[in-house]
Parts: structure tokens; sequence; C-alpha cells
């Protein structure tokens, strides 16, 4: 069977220099899966190569089977893929409920937009109380939290997320997991990368991590949870 | 000063934008040499206070006062841009670098302030200054692992690079007091325990520290004293591993699933 993304020996860079030496993964329809590393790795360079902002050298990213190769970013949007990038990326001089709206943008179904506003409302109701700030005003982990629920205005099908708990208290990083969790259980595909390896390895199906720009190890999660080499490069310093 | 031991003596801050009080009457106080943690829910105002410190807001009221290299100053009436002057250096939550210059540039940067004659006609041509600029930067570049990359353009970097990198343009600018805000954002837990080790060697080279961080485990390790502040005011104060226990810190901030770190000595 088709996975729902598949990456086929990807390479990608910025200019002279070459970041994806060769990427291949699958994320299958219904799964989570984690893509872990260190700095400089490539994690966040693979999302932006699936989403159509840097385009592969070589390669196929395939989506559904359909290989992305002529979709432009904009329309990798509308075919349900949509990823949350690192670092907020929020409009800053448009209000909180504007960038919601935003993230619907390419939606035509009111109603069904409506509803998902109200249930990001919901996983945030910091937002909902912020909904006529300009988003720059917004503290950086509120801010985090505008990325996340725009992102799911475009109801993906298949969503990336870069470091969702970055900038986030304890108490919201715990929610926020519990949030992927849930999203998932509601049927979104879900790849992401993520620093906390230990809490994403946790909710994952599948992981891959990845070194220099190519993965050097894949399996089920709970099975990188368990392996020492795993363990000792990035889950801690205990 | 109250006590000759402190840095910095805040006062009864408050930031106010419009009816929110971002920031409401903290006072609190950072021992020089030491390594304080200011945590706190999102939204909380820690980096508001950040921003109060370094008059990228101006405060509405209180009072704060700072020992800088040629005495004792009033931060709340000094200039905004006399603050990188009287020894206090910073790095942003929202990573905050000129993207279009190189690492080493970004560095220099830095170094603007201290230089005979200023940055601009050091660029413009006085080429011994510009080698002692130059050799200045890739010293800090080299303090904090980046001199590698010294040619490369900073947008480059990845996110743990970019922070690294901003916080060697905030020691070019020669600061007594460093403020960090969320230096471990986006860092796995490897690197973070580099950056602790960075941030005891920048101590360890006179530098006091106060810093933003989620990373709790980063925050028990390295902080000699912490700061909890909620909507906008002091909740809680102490040594780590008292305020981890604390009740309202627990409710606010840890949440209820939250289990302590193990603790290690210094």
């Amino acid at each position: 069977m088709a996975a729902l993304l598949e990456l086929r020996q990807v390479h990608a860079g910025y200019g002279p220099l070459e970041v994806l030496r060769g990427v291949s993964l699958r994320v299958e329809e219904g799964q989570i899966v984690t893509l872990i590393g260190a700095n400089g790795a490539g994690k966040s360079t693979t999302l932006m190569t699936i989403s159509g902002l840097i385009r592969a050298r070589s390669g196929e990213v395939l989506y559904g089977g359909v290989s992305l190769r002529q979709a432009a970013p904009h329309q990798i949007v509308a075919l349900g893929l949509c990823q949350v990038p690192e670092g907020r990326r929020v409009f800053a001089e448009l209000t909180v409920l504007e960038n919601l709206e935003l993230g619907a943008y390419t939606r035509r179904d009111r109603a069904g937009v409506a509803g998902d506003l109200e249930q990001v409302c919901e996983l945030f109701p910091r937002l909902r109380e912020r909904a006529g700030q300009k988003a720059g005003t917004l503290s950086g982990g509120e801010q985090q939290m505008l990325a996340i629920g725009r992102a799911l205005m475009a109801r993906p099908r298949l969503l990336l997320l870069d470091e969702p708990s970055l900038g986030l208290a304890p108490v919201l990083v715990q929610r926020i997991f519990a949030v992927i969790r849930e999203l998932n259980q509601r049927g979104t595909t879900i790849l992401l990368v993520e620093q906390n390896a230990n809490e994403a390895l946790q909710i994952a199906h599948r992981g891959y991590v990845m070194e220099t720009g190519r993965i050097a190890l894949e399996d089920q999660a709970g099975a990188l949870l368990r392996n020492p080499q795993v363990r000792e490069a990035y889950l801690g310093y205990e | 000063m109250r006590d000759p031991a402190h840095i910095l003596e805040a006062e009864g801050i408050t930031v106010q934008f419009g009816g929110v009080r971002a920031v409401a009457g903290v006072s609190l106080a950072i021992h020089e040499g030491s390594i304080t943690a200011l945590i706190g829910p999102n939204g909380a105002g820690k980096t508001t206070f950040f921003n109060a410190l370094t008059r990228l807001v101006q405060p509405t009221s209180g009072r704060l006062r700072f020992v800088a290299a040629e005495g004792e100053v009033e931060l709340t009436t000094m200039p905004p841009d006399h603050i990188a002057r009287a020894g206090i250096a910073r790095t942003f939550q929202n990573i905050r670098l000129f993207t279009d210059l190189s690492v080493l540039d970004n560095v220099k940067v830095g170094l603007h302030g201290r230089t005979r004659g200023g940055f601009w006609r050091a660029l413009a041509g006085n080429r011994a200054e510009e080698q002692r600029l130059t050799g200045a930067a890739l010293e800090y570049l080299d303090f904090v692992g980046l001199a590698q990359r010294e040619a490369e353009q900073s947008d480059s970097l990845s996110y743990g690079e970019q922070r690294k990198l901003e916080i060697a343009r905030a020691l070019a600018c020669g600061p007594r007091l460093l403020l960090l805000d969320e230096p471990a954002a986006g860092m796995n837990p490897q690197e973070t325990q580099a950056l602790v080790e960075l941030i005891r060697r920048i101590r360890r080279a006179g530098v006091t520290i106060l810093l933003i961080e989620h990373d709790m485990k980063l925050v028990m390790r390295i902080s000699d004293f912490v700061y909890v502040l909620d909507h906008g005011e002091l909740i809680a104060q102490g040594e780590p591993a008292l305020v981890q226990k604390d009740a309202r810190v627990i409710e606010a901030y840890l949440g209820p699933q939250y289990r302590p770190p193990a603790g290690e000595a210094n």
C-alpha cells in the first residue's frame, strides 16, 4: 500500500550547501511519525522540502503516491499538507483572529471553518481571549499556540510540526503533546520534528533519527526509546 | 544599592500597555556573579521585564538601579542607547540576527559600541582597527563554538546555532550583566548540556547572568536563585529546589504531572 507521504533519496540544500544527502522516509496514513536529531542535521530542511518551500535537487517527494515535484507551496497546502514553521512566523500586524482565518484561506466550506475556529479556541483558550489583539503583541509562547492554531484551520490531512513545544512552559508542553495525540486520534496524520525527543517518541508510532543530512536510524518509536544509542545521544543527560 | 553584593535592584517595576499590566510592581535583586532564573507561564511578563531592563519599553513606574563599571546608575531615566554601554546585553526569544550579514559581521556589530572611532569608520577603511575587530570577533565566536562558521550567512545556521551566535554578539558588547531569553529553545538535551557548560564559562569570565528558560533541567542545574512570575506579579522566589516544590508554581507553571528532575551538584 502506498504511504500517505514518501521521500525517496531526496537531496536538497541552499546555494552551494547540500543539507539533505539522500533522505528516504515513509509516513503511513493515520500515524504520528517523528524526526529527531541534532541541530543542523536537516530536520527543518526536510519539512521545507516536503512543503515545497525549497525544491528537491534530486529524488522524489510523493504524497498519496503522486509526485509533488510540479506543485507550488500554495497548491501543496490545498492538497491538505500543512506546515507549522519553527519560530512561529505569525503575521505580527494582523489580529489573532485574522491570522487564524488566513489559515483557512484555501477552504470554501464556511460552516466547517467556523466549527474549526471554535475547536482551535477550545484547544487554546488564550487565543479566544486575545482574538482582537495584534499577533505581534502576544508573548512568544502565545505566538506558538497561534501558529499551531493557524495550521489546524487548514484542516490538514497531513500536519508537519516543527518544534511545537518551542518556548512553551512545562504545563503547556504536556498539553501540546496531548493535543497532538488527540488530533491524530481524530484522523490527522502527523510528521513531528522535536528536540523534546523523549516526549515525541512516547506519542509517535515510528521514529527516524537524522544525522548530517541522512537518516541514521529508523524503527518503531518504542524500540527507539529503548535503544541505548538513541538514549545516550538524544534522550537526556541524567 | 541596598546590598553591596547586588548588581541590580528592581523596585516596584510596572509596565502598562493600555489596559494591560504586563508587569505589575515587580521588585527583585540580582547578586553580582550569580546565575538567576526568571520563570513563569507563557504571557506572564518575563520578556516584558527584560524589555524594561534594556529599555525597549519604558516602565510605567518603578526604579532600576544597576552597578555599572563607573558606579551606580538608574536605568529608568537613562537613554536606551546607553544601556549596552552601561554593561547590559541580551539575546532575544524570537531570534534577531542581521540575516544578510555573515556570522562574523554579526559579532562585529556587537563590538561597535566599544571601538574607537565607531563601527562605521572601522568599516570605511581603518585597516588596523578592522583587523583588531575581526580578531576580537573571532575570539567570541570561538568561545561559543562557531569559529568554523564565520564566513557563512547567519540565516544558514540552524536555530540552535543562531541562539549561540546571539550570545556571542551579546558578549561582544562586554556586558557585566547578560540577559538570556530562552537560550535552550530549539536545542536537544545534548546541546542543552553544552549550553549549560557555556553559561558556566560566561559566569567564570565574570559576567552575571539573568535568564528566562522553560527547560527546567537547565534551570535546576545552573541557577543559584529563581524568581517566578505569573500575570505580571512575582508569585515565588528562592533556591531552585524549593521553588519547584511550591504549590502555586506547580499549579501555574509546572503542571500537576511535573516530576522534578534528579538533583545534581553544581
